[in-house]
C-alpha cells in the first residue's frame, strides 16, 4: 500500500512542485536589468546542476560502500549508484543544454572553452560513457566492480566544476562571491523553490529507474531457474 | 531573447518527461516477459 502510493505520490508531488516553481520563475521573481528575460533561465539551471551533482555524489557514496561491502549482499549498493548516475545524467544534460541557450544572447556565442564548460563536456561524457558500460557487460559481477570503481574516478569531476570558476580565470557567473549571494531575496526564494522541485523529481526517476533494476533482476533469476 | 528561454523550459520539460516515459517502456518490457516466463510454467 505505501509503496503503491508513492508509486503515485511522487510523481504527481514532483509535478505539482514543478509548477509551482515555473510560476515564481515567470511570475514572482522580478526582471533582472542587465540580462533581462534570459536570467530566467538561470533558476531551472542551476538547480539542474546541482541536483545532478548529488545525483553523482550518489553514485559515488554507492559504489563506495559496494565496493567495501564485496559482490556478496551488496546489490542494491550497485542499483542506487546505476540509478543516480543514469538520473544524474539527465540533470546535467538539461544543464549544459540551457547554459548554450543562455549563453548565445548574453555571450554571443553558444559555447566557450574556458575551465567550467570544458570540465562540464568531459563530465557529460564521463557519465555517458558510464551508461552505456553499463548496458554493454557480459559479467554482471565483474562489470558492477568495474562500474563501481569508474562512479567513484568519475565523481572528481563534481568538485572540480564547483571550484572551476573560484580557482581559474573564467567568464562564468559565480553564485557566491566573498561569502555573499549575488541575488535579491525573491530571487534566492525562487531558486530555492526550483531546488525542492528538482530534488522531488530526482527522487520520483531515482524511485522509477531502481525499480526497473530489481525487476530485471526477478528476471533473470527467472530466467536462471528455468534453466 | 524569449525564444531562449522558450527553447530552455522545454528542455526542463522534454528531458525528464523523456526519461520517465524510457524508464516505463522499459519496465513494461520486462515486465511482460516476467509474464510470459510464468505463463510457460
Amino acid at each position: 500500500m505505501r509503496a503503491k502510493l508513492a508509486d503515485f505520490g511522487l510523481p504527481v508531488l514532483s509535478v505539482i512542485v514543478f509548477l509551482a516553481a515555473s510560476g515564481m520563475v515567470f511570475l514572482y521573481a522580478p526582471r533582472e536589468v542587465t540580462m533581462g528575460d534570459v536570467q530566467r533561465i538561470f533558476y531551472f539551471h542551476v538547480a539542474s546542476a546541482w541536483v545532478g551533482f548529488f545525483g553523482f555524489l550518489v553514485t559515488f557514496c554507492g559504489s563506495a560502500v559496494y565496493l567495501a561491502r564485496g559482490a556478496h549482499g551488496a546489490r542494491a549498493w550497485d542499483i542506487l549508484a546505476l540509478a543516480s548516475a543514469e538520473v544524474g545524467l539527465a540533470f546535467i544534460t538539461m544543464t549544459v543544454l540551457t547554459g548554450m541557450l543562455w549563453a548565445k544572447p548574453v555571450w554571443g556565442v553558444y559555447w566557450i572553452w574556458e575551465p567550467r564548460l570544458t570540465i562540464s563536456a568531459v563530465q557529460w561524457l564521463l557519465y555517458v560513457a558510464y551508461v552505456m558500460l553499463r548496458g554493454s557487460l557480459d559479467n554482471p559481477e565483474r562489470g558492477a566492480r568495474f562500474a563501481a570503481v569508474y562512479g567513484i574516478a568519475a565523481f572528481m569531476t563534481v568538485p572540480l566544476s564547483w571550484f572551476a570558476i573560484r580557482w581559474w580565470r573564467t567568464i562564468h557567473p559565480q553564485l557566491f562571491s566573498g561569502g555573499e549571494m549575488a541575488i535579491t531575496p525573491p530571487m534566492l526564494a525562487t531558486l530555492l523553490v526550483s531546488l525542492i522541485a528538482f530534488t522531488v523529481l530526482y527522487m520520483a526517476l531515482l524511485r522509477a529507474r531502481m525499480q526497473l533494476e530489481r525487476e530485471r533482476d526477478h528476471l533473470a533469476a527467472a530466467r536462471a531457474a528455468k534453466e | 531573447m524569449a525564444i531562449y528561454v522558450v527553447l530552455a523550459y522545454s528542455v526542463f520539460c522534454a528531458v525528464p518527461f523523456g526519461l520517465a516515459l524510457s524508464i516505463l517502456a522499459r519496465r513494461r518490457r520486462v515486465q511482460r516477459q516476467l509474464a510470459a516466463l510464468h505463463e510457460e510454467h
